[in-house]
């Protein structure tokens, strides 16, 4: 898997799907948001879609 | 509502994995998932209440138990922010 840039989105794309930036395969930590709407979590990290995430990202 | 559940160490992004297959498989309450290398031996999970977690690991392999209690969000900000300033000063 690899990790958005940006976003953060794990993806095994090269390209984020959602924000369209560069991804890397150099990413730690792993936040999985269900309901985007009702998690707090979601709220802090300014989460809107629902799927996987990691933590942090480095190029 | 944060709960954290107390798994084996190594096992935590797998753990969160199989949390995240049982919840859309059951249609549980549960809201977010966070397995941190920062947390060892732990996963966080964000449901509408204890009992929803309880029903969640109920069986599953690998989880030791609930942790009793609740996590603050303000703990949380802690690991979903980046050690920028600390990687920086590393680098040098
Ligand atoms: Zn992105």
């Amino acid at each position: 898997m690899r990790a958005c840039l940006k976003c953060k989105y794990l993806t095994t794309e090269e390209t984020c799907p959602i924000c369209g930036a560069q991804t890397s395969e150099n990413w730690m930590g792993l936040l999985i948001i269900i309901n985007p709407e009702k998690s707090e979590i979601a709220k802090k990290a300014n989460i809107k879609v629902k799927g996987r995430y990691a933590i942090t990202v480095k190029e | 509502m944060i709960f954290a559940v107390r798994t084996m160490v190594g096992q935590e992004k797998n753990i969160a994995e199989l949390m995240y297959g049982r919840v859309e498989k059951e249609n549980l309450d549960v809201y977010s998932i966070l397995a941190s290398e920062a947390l060892k031996g732990y996963v966080l999970v964000e449901a509408e209440s204890e009992g929803v977690v309880k029903e969640l690991i109920k069986g599953m392999p690998r989880v030791k138990g609930l942790v009793k209690g609740t996590i603050n969000i303000e703990e949380i900000e802690q690991l979903l922010t980046p050690k920028k300033i600390i990687e920086n000063i590393e680098k040098g």
